[in-house]
């Protein structure tokens, strides 16, 4: 009967095509009242369902296809113009010779880093900055040496000994505008203070004994390398100068500040002070003349550039100052009258 | 046959039957948009590639029921597949019953009604079968489709057309008759 009842669905639409299955459901139809009911309803539900309206395309359809399209259409050449599969094969093959042989290199030039070439080959680079200090330390208060051109002999012969190593360092140091301070100027922490004086005590000249006497609140960071002036124009100064506005408070004469938090300048309360501190500066510095240190003392900005005015700040003595060439030497230096307050350095904005 | 069709003579001749088509599947207007734009774009593409061996249409209805079927299955795997079930038109009497995209479509008032009514009661039934029968179904009776075009548009043999049409028409019979009732 299903079957049959298939059969009609197919005739409704003129899709039964076998004429002799056709005629034989046609003689079956005049026949039975039942079939025929049925193919009528068949006949209404295909009349419902074509009443159903035609629909317009909605306003702005072809317009909002064809804006899909474009966005489609652009952003296809980026996965189609690409290279080819085998290009693209390559290409990785190429780049991953290319890392290789980079990290290969990267790798032989490694061992060339240890000291015995790489300080002499006068890298600077090659100079790392625990081996400074170490070097600092152990050279101990050898002013010439410094600037000394690195000997003929080292250069024929590397090898790691603590003359070629001291003479590299000096030669870096002059290339960086870096001053160690002589030993003689170099602590003012008391050895009471901390226990990081000098070891031998009959050593210290009665200048640094004296500096010592009333134990100053030092703010100075460790007691090795003296860094009074980095390199001048270089970023590290200028971090170095922006600290120095977080208030440090200079120490009663210039100390061997080491470190980033040591100021940027130095003030010379006596003669002597002025006297050795100008024996860090460049010798063609003009020094202040004449200063009577009774009344006057003078603050000095180590790094190149301006000193432009001292003043007095809320218990404390302000330097402001400006870094980078061009200023004239004689600008690094200002006399003012004698006072016992802390001097701050401040870059000037 | 062979004479290559271009785009615009493509998109005005057939824009339309595939948005209608996309209506009678999904049921509502913007689904309808959505499926009929997919397969369009899909259409516009492989337009070059058309050899004409069937028509224009038989071939666009085909893309338009492939779109349907694959975002249909993707919904159900992502499973926020909803059917929109008879309930959800009973409930839309406050709006007469009729879904827009029919009510605004005849001329004469009461006719209209009348006809909205029974496009509204004809579509419901439609959305109540399953898929592949809604396609033959849409295909046969609203887009006059022969067995022949339905079988080449689903991809399906023509005995499996004709008895898979036969099916769908007596679930529809069953629900007019349950709504008349």
């Amino acid at each position: 009967m299903a079957h049959e009842k298939e059969a009609l669905s197919a005739y409704s639409d003129g899709e039964l095509k076998d004429p002799a299955r056709r005629q034989e459901l046609e003689r079956h139809l005049a026949a039975c009242p039942d079939c025929r009911a049925e193919l009528e309803e068949l006949r209404a539900i295909s009349k419902m369902m074509g009443s159903l309206p035609r629909a317009e395309l909605p306003a702005g359809f072809r317009q909002r296809l064809e804006n899909r399209r474009r966005a489609e259409a652009e952003a296809e050449p980026a996965r189609t113009t690409f290279l080819p599969v085998p290009m693209r094969a390559l290409a990785f093959a190429a780049s991953s010779l290319i890392v290789m042989v980079v990290a290969y290199e990267g790798l032989r030039e490694k061992p060339a880093m240890v000291p015995s070439t790489a300080l002499l080959s006068g890298s600077a680079s090659g100079l790392a900055a625990p081996m400074e200090q170490k070097a600092a330390l152990s050279m101990g208060a050898d002013g010439n040496s410094a600037g000394a051109p690195l000997g003929e002999k080292a250069a024929e012969a590397p090898r790691f000994d603590n003359t070629a190593l001291n003479r590299e360092l000096e030669s870096q140091k002059a290339k960086l505008g870096v001053r160690v301070l002589p030993r003689s100027l170099r602590a003012v922490r008391g050895s009471s203070g901390g226990g990081a004086g000098y070891a031998d005590e009959d050593e210290q000249p009665a200048e640094t004994q004296r500096l010592q006497a009333p134990p100053a609140p030092a703010p100075v960071e460790g007691d090795t390398v003296g860094l009074l002036a980095a390199v001048e124009e270089a970023a590290p100064m200028r971090r170095y100068a922006a600290k120095a506005e977080t208030a440090v408070p200079a120490p009663r004469a210039f100390s061997g500040a080491a470190g980033k938090n040591a100021p940027p300048g130095a003030v010379a309360r006596s003669a002597s002070e002025l006297k050795a501190l100008w024996a860090l500066m460049r010798p063609e510095l003009p020094a202040p003349k004449d200063t009577d240190f009774s009344k006057d003392m003078v603050v000095v900005l180590l790094a190149q550039g301006e000193l432009l005015a001292v003043s007095e700040q809320g218990g404390r003595l302000v330097a402001r100052f400006r870094l980078g060439p061009g200023a004239p030497e004689s600008k690094r230096f200002l006399v003012v009258p004698q006072s016992p307050l802390p001097v701050v350095f401040s870059p000037n904005r | 046959m062979s004479n290559p069709l271009g785009e615009s003579e493509f998109l005005e001749k057939n824009a339309a039957l595939v948005y209608n088509l996309a209506l009678r599947l999904t049921g509502n207007a913007s689904d309808a948009e959505d499926l009929a734009q997919d397969a369009l774009l899909r259409a516009l593409k492989a337009l070059p590639s058309f050899r004409g061996d069937s028509s224009a249409s038989t071939w666009a209805y085909r893309i338009t029921v492939n779109t349907w079927k694959n975002r249909v299955r993707s919904e159900k795997r992502r499973g926020f597949w909803k059917t929109v079930s008879l309930s959800l038109f009973d409930g839309g009497e406050e709006e007469g019953g009729t879904p827009r995209e029919f009510a605004a479509e005849e001329p004469a008032a009461g006719q209209a009604l009348e006809t909205a009514e029974t496009g509204a009661l004809v579509q419901k039934a439609l959305l109540g079968l399953d898929e592949e029968s809604r396609a033959v179904v849409v295909l046969r009776e609203l887009e006059g489709q022969s067995y022949g075009e339905i079988a080449e548009a689903l991809g399906l043999p023509e005995g499996t057309v004709k008895s898979r049409l036969f099916r769908a028409r007596e679930a529809l019979k069953e629900t007019l008759k349950r709504k008349a009732a």
